[in-house]
């Protein structure tokens, strides 16, 4: 890999619209919501913006074709350069990689990136979308969703570590609680173990507490070359590190326990941060936690765990807000919501308000200077990753 | 050579017919419910003034796409205007024949940068004189509007 980069740049402001189960705005207008937030805080305004990026997941979940063109104004792309930006459920940290090269590369001095969904417009259920995203001779005429997918996997990794059910179900009381403090949440609860444990089995293992909602949401931020982010901003965020990688698309061909791809994504980060011991030099991290066990093998993936020993330092609150390793401090998907493109933005948030000592009630104890947020999705094949820094 | 094979009967070829078993609902959002609310209980249009740029929205929304501010101003304004540009069709979106052409206009609403796009039945028209020419919208009977695009049966030349 090449390191030729032109320009830094850090984020400067960030925003986001509450998250729902069903919205009476349109997607334009959630996105209105989450550009308007995210300029508040910037020290920059429309006019200053020079570029824009959208990221949103398929279509389908919209029930718009062409979605990207159809949310550009409410996105603030009115005749301004504009491009999407689309790995699935991937989408929203690919969006800020997508960003950064914008600006990095010398391109502009400023990107606005914007993540929109709005999953309530497909009935009955956006799994009738999602089957349409797998294989149309050999996988979809069994009637395919994404529970068996994910139970399938967690199988895998649980049978491979032989980790018990009751490791898991703890993702989804730290992350349900964590959630209790965003404002913006659909799914913030006080659960117990023993009540994810006895909530409806969907699919084996994946029982509903487990899972993370459909959801309809939006997130902003606002990028600056640094010239114009020391400017405007008191404390700017760098990008300091992006990565990204996909693996397969025949999901057969591969070992479903570890995430290759995010390994490759995440080290590719780590390079270009100049990070050597991740363990040691990040301080609080998002990983993308659709699914309970997700965020372990996430964990895992960025190698911020050892392969199947994520689930013993959860237990020992390693991964708790005031742990040495605060995980998901947001409440991530499981504790917030999961609008697909907006749920990947929404991560990149919390480290920016992590950071700079803005998170409120969900503020983690270790004061970071460095952070990563990771997104996953397409065909469970892709990781991003994008790693945070205030110095 | 650089294609080598090609199949060209499809019936030849082993496939799966599949379909995307999904339908949606989509919300009008904030401005689209005073729109179609108006529309159906006095049958007007509503418009919104953006106050920066002084732009009138039609249909209305609930930001300026220019400022990215927030619009509050909203304006009922007749359903009345000028057709900027027409097309007559002849076929459906299947490829069959209409059983008679329909024209098909982009009517700026009057007191609005906006517009609307619908039907327009003009007999007699001639094609030099629809462009610019004065139209109003012929809407269903209070009692049978439900609040959506088809409230409005079309638009006629003023006379």
């Amino acid at each position: 890999m090449g390191l030729n980069i032109k320009h830094k740049v850090a984020v400067v402001g960030a925003g986001m619209s509450n998250v729902m189960r069903r919205a009476e705005e349109t997607g334009r207008e959630l996105s209105f919501y989450a550009v308007k937030e995210a300029l508040k805080n910037s020290g920059l305004t429309i006019e200053d913006v020079e570029c824009v990026v959208m990221a949103t997941a398929p279509d389908a979940f919209d029930g718009v074709h062409m979605k990207g063109e159809y949310l550009a104004d409410g996105a603030g792309a009115f005749r301004k350069p504009y491009m999407r930006s689309y790995v699935g459920g991937g989408s929203g940290v690919f969006a800020i990689i997508h960003g950064w090269y914008m600006v990095a590369s010398g391109m502009f001095k400023t990107c606005l990136v914007v993540a929109e969904e709005k999953m309530s417009s497909a009935q009955p259920h956006p799994q009738a979308a999602f089957n349409s995203i797998y294989d149309h001779t050999l996988e979809r005429p069994l009637g395919v969703n994404l529970l068996w997918i994910f139970a399938l996997e967690m199988n895998r990794y649980m049978s491979v570590h032989k980790i018990p059910l009751e490791d898991i179900a703890l993702v989804s009381v730290k992350n349900k609680r964590n959630g209790l403090d965003h404002p913006c949440t659909q799914v913030g609860a006080e659960v117990t173990v023993k009540e994810v444990l006895e909530s409806e089995i969907m699919a084996w293992p994946v029982h509903r507490l487990m899972v993370s909602p459909t959801s309809d949401a939006a997130a902003a931020i606002v990028i600056a070359r640094d010239d114009i982010a020391r400017r405007v901003s008191e404390q700017p965020v760098w990008i300091k590190g992006v990565g990204w990688n996909l693996d397969t698309a025949f999901w057969t061909n591969r070992d479903l326990y570890y995430p290759d791809y995010v390994e490759k994504a995440a080290r590719m980060a780590y390079e270009m941060a100049g990070i050597t011991n991740p363990r040691k030099e990040i301080h609080v991290v998002e990983p993308y936690d659709p699914f309970a066990y997700k965020e372990l093998h996430h964990l895992e993936g960025l190698l911020l765990a050892d392969r199947g020993k994520a689930p013993e330092l959860l237990k020992k609150g390693v991964f708790d807000r005031d742990g040495e390793l605060p995980s998901c401090p947001s409440g991530g998907l499981l504790g917030v919501g999961n609008p697909i493109a907006a749920a990947g933005l929404m991560k990149v948030c919390e480290i920016f308000w992590q950071l700079r000592g803005e998170a409120g009630k969900r503020q983690v104890k270790n004061n970071p200077k460095t952070g990563l947020a990771q997104a996953w999705g397409d065909l469970m094949q892709v990781g991003t990753v994008v790693i945070l820094s205030v110095n | 050579m650089s294609i080598w094979r090609k199949v060209h009967v499809n019936k030849k070829a082993h496939a799966w017919e599949g379909d995307i078993p999904i339908y949606f609902s989509y919300t009008v959002g904030p401005a689209g419910e005073k729109f179609f609310t108006a529309l159906k209980e006095k049958g007007v249009f509503v418009a919104v003034r953006c106050r920066q740029c002084g732009k009138v929205y039609l249909p209305p929304r609930i930001y300026c796409e220019v400022c990215m501010e927030d619009v509050e101003e909203f304006v009922e304004v007749q359903p009345e205007g000028r057709v900027v540009t027409w097309t007559e069709v002849t076929r459906d979106s299947r490829g069959s024949l209409l059983e008679k052409p329909e024209l098909i206009g982009f009517i700026n609403i009057y007191n609005t940068d906006g517009g609307i796009i619908h039907k327009i039945v003009a007999k007699d028209f001639s094609k030099e004189s629809l462009t610019g020419a004065e139209v109003k919208a012929v809407l269903k009977p209070p009692a049978e509007r439900s609040g959506e695009l088809g409230d409005i049966l079309y638009f006629e030349l003023k006379v």
